[in-house]
């Protein structure tokens, strides 16, 4: 708690145990310790999704990476709770009702307006509305994230595999 | 049960069987969460999670493995919620 | 939320969860496990089993409902189910989708997302 309360709302997202390439919150606009928050990301044309350009030149930002920026920011709202235990990774546990309103394109700053539903220590509730320009352009009713022990996580990561079995047909009764 | 007891027993029904993503009325008082209604532990922590949020209070997780029926769950909840029914 | 109806065969496959990429080596540093929305984004290549004519692209509009039991390990192999929703989609052309995946018989995660033909 003592280092997300000292820290700059602006700085927060780099208190999220996530890399640089999957860091989806650039910075806290406002923050309500157990209340609410204000977030934004800048959707950047070199992100790895959109790689593989457009057709039409337009790149549309995946929806659930849209979802997972959303989460992060969740995050940092619970992490600067009282409640929250800082020896653990906040992690997403469940999503209900999230929807894409609007597209969201490479260049977009995507503001998420989240509430603290409720929290504890190892979990939190929150939901949350995206907007671009002041137009909405996605919500969650739900979303819990929960915290991991580092203990409990893999520390160590497996060889990449080759593609998955030919799909086998289950017929229903 | 008195009548404000029986309201939170139903209502906690609904909670849990919303959870589980059953119907309320498929839920039985001694029906074990995990045998009979295939639950998980991310269901446990859920189910904690809108208990604390519904009534404003808080259950430390260690309850968890007691809350393993409706009857256990509502017990649980009455004593931290200070039901006296 | 109610169970989906069931109008065309589940599908089952077992699926090498991706590794590496600048996504998921961040994902994190110290402890690598597959980010919880990427697997409703398998949903779009799972749902390839199931209809008759699939659009170039399609995006996940719509999360019903995700939920990540237990954490997913990039390059470990999963059971994934998957079977389409018959009921109909917000448009025309969406398709709902439900898959679970299961390690040794173990649920692990479960996504119910709708997609959609994207431009």
């Amino acid at each position: 708690m003592s280092a997300v309360r000292s820290t700059a709302p602006a700085v927060l997202p780099q208190l999220l145990p996530h890399g640089a390439g999957m860091l989806l919150v650039d910075r806290v606009e406002s923050l309500t310790p157990g209340r609410c928050l204000v977030a934004a990301h800048t959707v950047r044309a070199d992100e790895p999704c959109f790689a593989a350009g457009a057709d039409d030149g337009r790149l549309r930002y995946p929806p659930t990476l849209l979802l997972e920026s959303m989460g992060q920011a969740a995050a940092l709202l619970w992490m600067a709770s009282t409640a929250y235990q800082h020896e653990q990774v906040p992690m997403l546990a469940t999503v209900r009702g999230f929807r894409l309103l609007g597209p969201v394109f490479a260049g977009d700053v995507v503001r998420h307006r989240v509430r603290l539903e409720h929290c504890g220590q190892q979990s939190a509730m929150a939901s949350a509305t995206t907007e671009v320009d002041g137009v909405r352009v996605a919500e969650v009713e739900s979303l819990l994230a929960v915290g991991r022990r580092p203990a409990e996580l893999p520390a160590a990561s497996a060889a990449p595999g080759e593609v998955a079995s030919p799909p086998t047909k289950e017929k229903r009764a | 049960m008195t009548d404000v007891s029986t309201t939170h027993y139903e209502d906690l029904r609904e909670l849990v069987a919303d959870v589980l993503e059953v119907e309320p009325d498929e839920l039985t008082g001694d029906g074990s969460f995990i045998e009979e209604y295939e639950a998980d532990s991310l269901r446990a922590i859920e189910m904690l999670a809108r208990i604390e949020k519904k009534y404003r209070i808080e259950i430390p997780q260690s309850e968890l493995e007691k809350m393993e029926n409706l009857d256990a769950v509502y017990a649980v909840t009455a004593g931290y919620a200070g039901w006296s029914e | 939320m109610s169970d989906p109806s069931y109008a065309n065969d589940a599908v089952v496959r077992l699926v090498e969860i991706p590794a590496g990429g600048a996504y998921q080596d961040s994902h994190f540093p110290e402890h690598p496990i597959f980010p919880g929305v990427f697997l409703a984004e398998l949903c779009c290549r799972l749902a390839l089993d199931l209809v008759d004519h699939a659009p170039a692209v399609w995006a996940v509009t719509q999360v019903r409902a995700l939920r990540l039991v237990a954490p997913v390990h990039p390059g470990e192999t999963l059971e994934v189910r998957t079977v389409r929703d018959a009921q109909a989609g917000p448009a025309r052309n969406s398709v709902d989708v439900w898959s679970t995946f299961s390690r040794d018989g173990t649920v692990v995660g479960t996504a119910y997302v709708t997609l959609e033909p994207q431009p």
